[in-house]
């Protein structure tokens, strides 16, 4: 039984590294493409009154898809805001199964989203919608929504299956962001 | 029933602890399933949709510059030249407080980063030099707020994003009022000094104030440079390099550049960052933006489904049936975003109330960009309000001091939060002046 959760810890463990990892390379990558595409766009406009038509277009879709990583890392991070007030005057013990409970309604809303986002990519490769700026097909941008929700979902697995933090209240919370990023 | 359900699941949810959120968007998602289907490939298009929006942008890349500055050594050379300035002032290092977070506001756009990055450093000066923790800990706090109000600002950013009102136009609003504001809140530094009977300080000479003048200048230019190149230059032609006049770039394009000129400064100018550092910086810091992105999707999508059965147009048949004067209503918003401040941030306020009341706040004759710069300021109250007060939390955090002691602290500077508010709220002149003058 104590192998088993230290097997289930230690995978947790290796799980979350490798996904703090990945997350550091995708939205690094990203967030400079953006800035990068984002700088050059304002200096080719003015400067030389010249510019390319796919540049707003990639600008955004990179910071969207670093964004919606970076969402997963607050989850992580425990940046999500909440309204912890009510939560905070009950037992240590109750505050903990509260937790645990937002954490599986959290999941089930990611599980829908990506679905969702699932469903509507496929409905875009069928239609076949071609980009008209960077003439690709639609669906690949749509596929950032279920590709990160599995980021996401990742996360909270994680939450809800490693040993819960007794509840931090918020300033504790806050410094722990601070600290840790 | 619809919006008795909908209200039901979102407070149960948030009572019960969910993140904003997913009290948000479960309430949808769980309300509309059973009351009015929405087919799941609409529901997957508009949380990609929601986002896909170029001035929402300009939300993590004003995050990025803000924390940048930070991690580049231009904040402490912009301390260091308030301090030389007003530091021998009665209140001075107050002062100085209020000083540095305008001068950091003005590149920033968030508010708990404001208090966070000056507070850091103002703190321990503020007790070293013999001021009381709470004179210290409600300098630190609510001229913190000023963050949002002088821009960039970022609530400003999804206010203009949810009402469709021009950002760059918002920007400028906040211009007067923030002056108002810090002007308030000097005199309060100075007064709350004067009654605990600070020692002064030795007046810089002007070789230093020349000095940390140079060290700040090229920090100082980011500011310059954003506002010039949202609002302009004149129109003029040097050598035959002819420039027609009107605004440079966008207020997202702008982020961009004040990030950009913030890694170029503190790399090349104050030689405190290197690539990798700013990389990893601007990583640190994205999660915060990426909360706020996941809260938008899904705050969009709740009106999107309000709007659908039809809440802002019934909030705004409810008001105008009321037949209330329009001062009554300006203070009927102060009321409801203070009550909802208490226990909402900022950005998920502007998401989820102002597209039920902006229609309403229209419809009585209030100008959009008041109505902006309106919310902006009870927002800003919201910061330092418990028990949810943002700015509360990060003073707590970086000073090690109990939030109630932060609180405390911060009430006497919150008169002038409120007087500014009272003032903003019904001299509608101070917020419309400057963007009329600039778009006529």
């Amino acid at each position: 039984m104590k192998r088993k959760k230290k097997y289930k810890n230690n995978f947790l463990e290796r799980l979350d590294n490798l996904l703090f990892l990945v997350e550091n390379y995708l939205i690094g990558f990203f967030l400079v493409t953006a800035l990068i595409i984002g700088a050059l766009q304002v200096t080719l406009r003015y400067a030389f009154n010249t510019g390319f038509e796919w540049s707003e277009t990639v600008f955004v879709l990179a910071t969207i898809f670093a964004m919606l990583i970076a969402g997963s890392r607050a989850i992580k991070t425990e940046q999500h805001i909440a309204v912890d007030v009510f939560v905070l005057l009950l037992q240590k013990k109750i505050q903990i199964f509260f937790k645990k409970i937002c954490y599986i309604i959290f999941l089930s809303l990611v599980i829908y989203y990506l679905i969702a986002g699932f469903e509507f990519s496929q409905f875009s490769k069928m239609m076949d919608v071609i980009s008209p700026e960077l003439d690709i097909p639609e669906w690949i941008f749509y596929a950032m929504v279920p590709f990160a929700m599995t980021f996401f979902l990742l996360r909270l697995i994680i939450k809800i299956f490693s040993k819960t933090d007794l509840h931090l209240d918020n300033a504790k919370r806050v410094n722990k962001i601070i600290k840790n990023g | 029933m619809t919006i008795f359900l909908l209200i039901t699941v979102f407070l149960i949810l948030i009572v019960i602890g969910a993140p904003v959120a997913v009290a948000l968007g479960g309430s949808v998602i769980l309300v509309s399933y059973f009351m009015d289907p929405m087919p799941i490939a609409v529901i997957g298009q508009k949380i990609f949709s929601n986002l896909d929006h170029f001035t929402l942008m300009a939300v993590p890349f004003f995050f990025f510059a803000a924390a940048l500055m930070e991690t580049g050594g231009l904040v402490k050379r912009l301390v260091a030249l308030a301090n030389s300035l007003v530091g021998h002032w009665t209140g001075g290092l107050g002062v100085t407080t209020v000083l540095s977070c305008c001068l950091f506001a003005s590149i920033s756009g968030s508010s708990p980063a404001t208090v966070a990055a000056i507070g850091k450093l103002m703190y321990p000066a503020l007790i070293k030099e013999g001021y009381k923790s709470r004179y210290a800990l409600g300098a630190i706090v609510t001229a913190g707020s000023i963050g949002i109000l002088i821009p960039p600002s970022i609530p400003m950013i999804i206010f203009g994003f949810v009402t469709e009102t021009s950002v760059a136009r918002l920007f400028i609003a906040g211009i007067i009022p923030g002056i108002i504001y810090a002007t308030g809140m000097m005199i309060m530094a100075r007064y709350l000094a004067k009654k605990d009977k600070n020692i002064l300080r030795p007046k810089a000479s002007w070789k230093i104030r020349l000095q940390t003048s140079r060290a700040a200048l090229p920090a100082l230019l980011l500011p310059i440079i954003i506002m010039f190149g949202i609002y302009g230059f004149p129109e003029f032609n040097i050598f035959g390099f002819e420039y027609e006049g009107g605004a440079i770039f966008t207020p997202t394009e702008a982020s961009i550049i004040a990030t950009v000129l913030a890694i170029v400064i503190g790399m090349y100018v104050y030689k405190e960052l290197n690539f990798k550092t700013a990389v990893a910086t601007m990583i640190k810091t994205a999660p915060s933006a990426g909360m706020i992105f996941f809260i938008t999707t899904n705050a969009l999508l709740f009106a999107y489904f309000i709007t659908k059965i039809g809440i802002p147009q019934a909030v705004t048949n409810f008001v105008l049936s009321l037949d209330m004067p329009q001062w009554l209503f300006l203070l009927l918003i102060n009321f409801i975003f203070l009550i909802i401040g208490f226990f909402l941030e900022g950005v998920p306020v502007v998401l989820m109330f102002v597209p039920v009341l902006f229609p309403a706040a229209v419809q009585m004759g209030v100008d959009p960009i008041h109505f902006g710069i309106i919310v902006v300021l009870n927002i800003e109250l919201g910061l330092v309000t418990p028990p949810v007060g943002l700015n509360l939390f990060v003073g707590s955090a970086i000073t090690n001091q109990p939030i109630w002691e932060v609180f405390r602290g911060a009430l006497p500077w919150m008169i002038v939060t409120i007087i500014t508010l009272f003032i903003i709220t019904y001299i509608p002149s101070i917020s419309t002046f400057l963007p009329n003058l600039f778009y006529k």
